[in-house]
């Protein structure tokens, strides 16, 4: 398996050796950002708050986020291993719930209820809930997992000792043990992209605009727009975990 | 004083490792702690670059258009505009810098369209889905909708 | 890794209804049973010891120092089944050098080595100083420099000195209760601090800790007198052994009665989990919760227990009693520890379905290693007892 490191090098070695391309990109400040250095020293940590808004009356089940996701972090393939999922639900006449997540959605959703009467149904997209006050960081017994200045929850992969504390404290399930660098693992909100001014994977590939990230502290981010123009709702708001990823037309079986 | 120096001295000796302990300890503490631990909060500084620093995959739709001008153009006049163009062809920034070196995949249709557009009872029913076995089964859906402006 | 991955697609063929994708992989195995486990019982001998010595309960005396000595070898083990399951145990002195103080588990360094250290060594010095300094003078070869290493080369045992080794060490003991309620409290602090597991989060699950670590130190402590007595082929005291079960039916009273107020809290309060909990309880917990835990590891060895009070029992009746009351109390604390540990991780915290976790015969976090590290420290304790006689005044008397 690659190493986000060594692959990194590796592509910034490439493009030292294509100098002269590199020219053409640097016209394009992104690119450079993107691929000439590690850090964008442009960006500034402090007038910066990351929230993110999931509009599940849009979300179509394509999955197409969980395999962004898992190319763009080289999450583990195997079906254990979730930075964001998606959860199909469906409430039938009798008030029985069905909820699954084959493979986390990743290869889309079979007409699995076509027989059944639905009455209610949505498709619904979960990441890691980079709360205001992460239970998962308090838990952390070396500082190993951390909220950022901008408000992004990261893990430091060459501290963490795996302990998986922080994986029981979650109470969204959002972390696993990664299976290779055995250290917990969990969404960044792409935290290298969106620093450079790049979406997030699984904000880059959504086809019908149900997941939007932006600066809270900036009034007229798209993110402050969603929060003011619809009825918002976070994952299990009675545990005081404050979570900044913010939920339109949430249903009571959602959690 | 009821008791004289020899008969606490094994336990100034007891007090003596102890001390010793501590102090080793503090000394590989200052040691081992990393430079940049307690720069934000408590946790490692560089640990926040180097999450900053990992390498990217996907380039971002606009990184697209400087070279496949004519089909971005076409579709964001389409009913696809809102797709991002490694939605369908997967991560492309290793491509975008090096076009000729990393190819990328033309997605066939067969595991493509199936994944937005596949009847689903649980899909939202303001979306178009189309029932496969009935929409012109055994035919290429490309054969005629073009991907980039598919109706 | 590919092990792990095997592992985890057979679970994925037993879950049962809705759980979060990444929470098919159960995270703390059979190891981090143990843990709890083997700390209780050094909390709990500790607290025998601390009966005579502090309490004033003379009738314990003979099982003082095999108290002590028992206490120590389990917490040298303690750690390991930490450090084994450990991502990167090469990253473990982190916990010490940056500790994240809300972290209940951070405190594990420091709670671990003030109470090995500045407890349960220097206290077992102490008393044994006179013993390490006579072997000092009196033993051979190396077995002589390692008992003057050990009195630290200061071979004063004056009765002044003696005198000032005893107030020392009662002082030790007094901080050393305290101590051990801190230990195992906080073991039960790490598990009921999780908001996110309403299995385990509730504020009485450091105090069932410190109870149910009373009752396992002490049974085996009982235990242990009786095994060494059979074989030393002394007689065993039975004074000594009645008043040690005793205090185990008393202790055993609170610890069940604690744990029953959880459970009706639990009944009566029937939160958003509950269904989930219920389901968990008579489902996949109902043989080691219902039935091993509280019947046979709990209501057995109370009856047992009560019965010796109660009625007039011969003494060749009581031994096997209290011999088996204790083996069904040390299996029932470590089902009550499974439970709590595996238990709290098989339901989703979706509250909607169940994972599985089944116990690897080999392999890093299997039987054997857990085999192992309950073997372990009983070896460590025949090595100790070599070391040092906790007989020597009893015979001398
Ligand atoms: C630097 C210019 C450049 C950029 C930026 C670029 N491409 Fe290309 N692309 C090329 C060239 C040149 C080819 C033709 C390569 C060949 O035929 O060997 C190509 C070919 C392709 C092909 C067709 C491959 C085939 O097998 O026919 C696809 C699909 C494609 N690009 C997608 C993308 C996407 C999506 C992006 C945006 C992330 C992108 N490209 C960005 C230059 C670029
Ligand atoms: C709905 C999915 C989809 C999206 C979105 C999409 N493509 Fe494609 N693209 C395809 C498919 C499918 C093919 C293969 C067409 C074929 O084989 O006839 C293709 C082929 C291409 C090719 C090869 C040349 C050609 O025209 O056949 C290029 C270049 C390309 N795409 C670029 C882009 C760019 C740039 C974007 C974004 C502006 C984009 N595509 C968005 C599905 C898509
Ligand atoms: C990642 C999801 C996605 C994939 C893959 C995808 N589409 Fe689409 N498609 C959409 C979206 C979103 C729309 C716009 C729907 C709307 O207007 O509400 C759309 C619209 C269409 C429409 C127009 C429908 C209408 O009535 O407006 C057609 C036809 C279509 N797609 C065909 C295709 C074909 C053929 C493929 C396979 C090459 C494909 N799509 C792949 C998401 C996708
Ligand atoms: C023989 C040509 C042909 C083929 C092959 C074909 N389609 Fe279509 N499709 C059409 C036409 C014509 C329409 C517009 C008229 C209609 O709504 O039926 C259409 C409409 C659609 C729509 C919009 C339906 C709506 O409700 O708005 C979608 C989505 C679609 N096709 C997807 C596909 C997919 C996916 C495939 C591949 C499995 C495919 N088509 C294959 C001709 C074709």
């Amino acid at each position: 398996m690659k190493y986000n490191r060594k692959e990194f090098l590796k592509i910034a070695g490439k493009f030292v050796l294509i100098g002269g391309f590199a020219k053409i990109l640097k016209a394009n400040k992104l690119f450079a950002a993107v691929a000439g250095k590690p850090v964008n020293k442009e960006y500034d940590i402090k007038s910066n708050l990351w929230g993110y808004g999931i509009d599940i009356s849009k979300c179509i089940g394509c999955g197409r986020c969980v395999d962004a996701c898992k190319k763009e972090n080289n999450v583990p393939k195997e079906p254990f291993f979730f930075r964001t999922w998606v959860e199909r639900y469906g409430i039938l006449e009798n008030g029985e719930v069905k909820v699954d997540s084959p493979n986390g959605g990743l290869n889309g959703f079979t007409d699995k209820y076509k027989d059944e009467k639905l009455v209610k149904k949505y498709f619904v997209p979960k990441i890691c809930n980079h709360c205001e006050h992460p239970p998962c960081v308090q838990v952390c017994p070396v500082g190993a997992t951390y909220t950022t200045p901008d408000g992004v929850t990261l893990v430091d992969r060459k501290y963490c000792i795996g302990c998986r504390y922080c994986i029981q404290a979650c109470p969204y399930g959002a972390r696993y043990l990664h299976p290779k660098l055995h250290v917990a693992d969990k969404c960044s909100l792409c935290y290298h992209r969106i620093t450079k001014g790049l979406l997030p994977a699984c904000v880059e590939v959504c086809p019908v605009k149900a997941r939007i990230v932006g600066n809270l502290k900036d009034p007229n981010s798209e993110i402050k727009k969603f929060l003011n123009a619809n009825d918002i709702q976070v994952l299990k708001p009675h545990l005081g975990t404050k979570p900044k990823i913010y939920y339109k037309g949430m249903d009571k079986e959602i959690f | 004083m009821k008791y004289s120096y020899k008969d606490y001295k094994h336990l100034l000796r007891l007090l003596a490792i102890f001390l010793l302990g501590v102090g080793v300890f503090l000394i590989a503490r200052a040691l081992f702690t990393p430079a940049s631990f307690g720069e934000f909060g408590h946790y490692r500084g560089d640990s926040l670059r180097e999450n900053m620093g990992f390498a990217a995959e996907y380039a971002g739709m606009a990184a697209c258009k400087k070279c496949h001008e004519a089909v971005y153009t076409k579709k964001s006049k389409s009913k696809h505009k809102g797709l991002s163009c490694e939605t369908c062809h997967g991560p492309a920034l290793r491509h975008s810098l090096e076009p000729k070196k990393e190819k990328i995949v033309k997605p066939g249709s067969k595991d493509l369209c199936h994944l937005c557009h596949s009847i689903n009872s649980v899909r939202r029913k303001d979306f178009p889905q189309v029932d496969f076995k009935k929409h012109n089964p055994g035919e290429d859906c490309l054969a005629c909708h073009d991907s980039h402006d598919p109706l | 890794m590919d092990e792990i991955i095997r592992v985890l697609f057979e679970y994925l063929g037993k879950v049962q209804g809705f759980i979060y994708p990444n929470e098919i992989e159960l995270h703390w195995s059979i190891l981090i049973v143990l843990y709890p486990f083997i700390t209780g019982l050094v909390a709990g001998a500790f607290i025998l010891a601390s009966l005579e010595r502090v309490f004033n309960v003379k009738e314990v005396k003979p099982t003082y120092r095999l108290a002590l000595l028992t206490a120590l070898a389990f917490l040298l083990i303690a750690p390991m089944p930490l450090n084994i399951h450990l991502g990167h145990p090469e990253r473990a002195l982190e916990i010490l050098f940056t500790p994240h103080l809300s972290s209940a588990m951070a405190i594990f360094g420091f709670v671990y080595i003030w109470y090995l250290m500045v407890v349960l060594v220097v206290e077992i010095w102490l008393d044994y100083r006179k013993d390490i300094v006579i072997l000092a003078q009196s033993e051979k070869g190396i077995k002589k420099y390692i008992y003057q290493a050990m009195a630290l080369w200061s071979y004063n045992i004056s009765p002044e000195a003696l005198e000032l080794d005893d107030k020392i060490g009662k002082f030790v003991t007094i901080i050393g209760v305290p101590s051990a309620f801190l230990l195992h409290g906080y073991v039960g602090f790490i598990f009921g601090s999780i908001k996110a597991n309403p299995w385990w989060s509730s504020p009485l699950m450091p105090v069932i800790f410190i109870f149910s670590a009373m009752v396992s130190g002490i049974a085996l402590v009982m235990l242990i007198y009786m095994i060494v007595s059979w074989l030393r082929k002394v007689v065993i005291d039975m004074n000594c052994l009645d008043t040690i079960g005793r205090y185990l039916l008393y202790a055993f009273i609170i610890d069940f009665s604690l744990e029953t107020l959880d459970l009706i809290h639990r009944f009566y309060e029937s939160n958003e989990a509950f269904g989930a909990l219920a389901m968990l309880m008579s489902g996949k917990l109902h043989i080691s919760l219902l039935i091993v835990q509280i019947a046979l590891g709990t209501l057995v060895p109370i009856t047992l227990l009560s019965i010796i009070q109660l009625i007039k029992v011969k003494p060749e009746i009581r031994k096997p009693m209290y011999f088996s009351a204790g083996m069904l109390t040390l299996i029932g604390i470590f089902a009550m520890r499974w439970n709590v540990v595996i238990g709290g991780q098989l339901f989703s915290k979706s509250f909607r379905g169940f994972t599985t976790y089944k116990l690897e015969l080999i392999g890093k976090e299997g039987l054997m290693t857990a085999a192992a590290l309950i073997i372990l420290p009983v070896i460590i304790l025949a090595v100790l007892i070599y070391l040092f006689p906790p007989f020597a005044k009893e015979t001398g008397e």
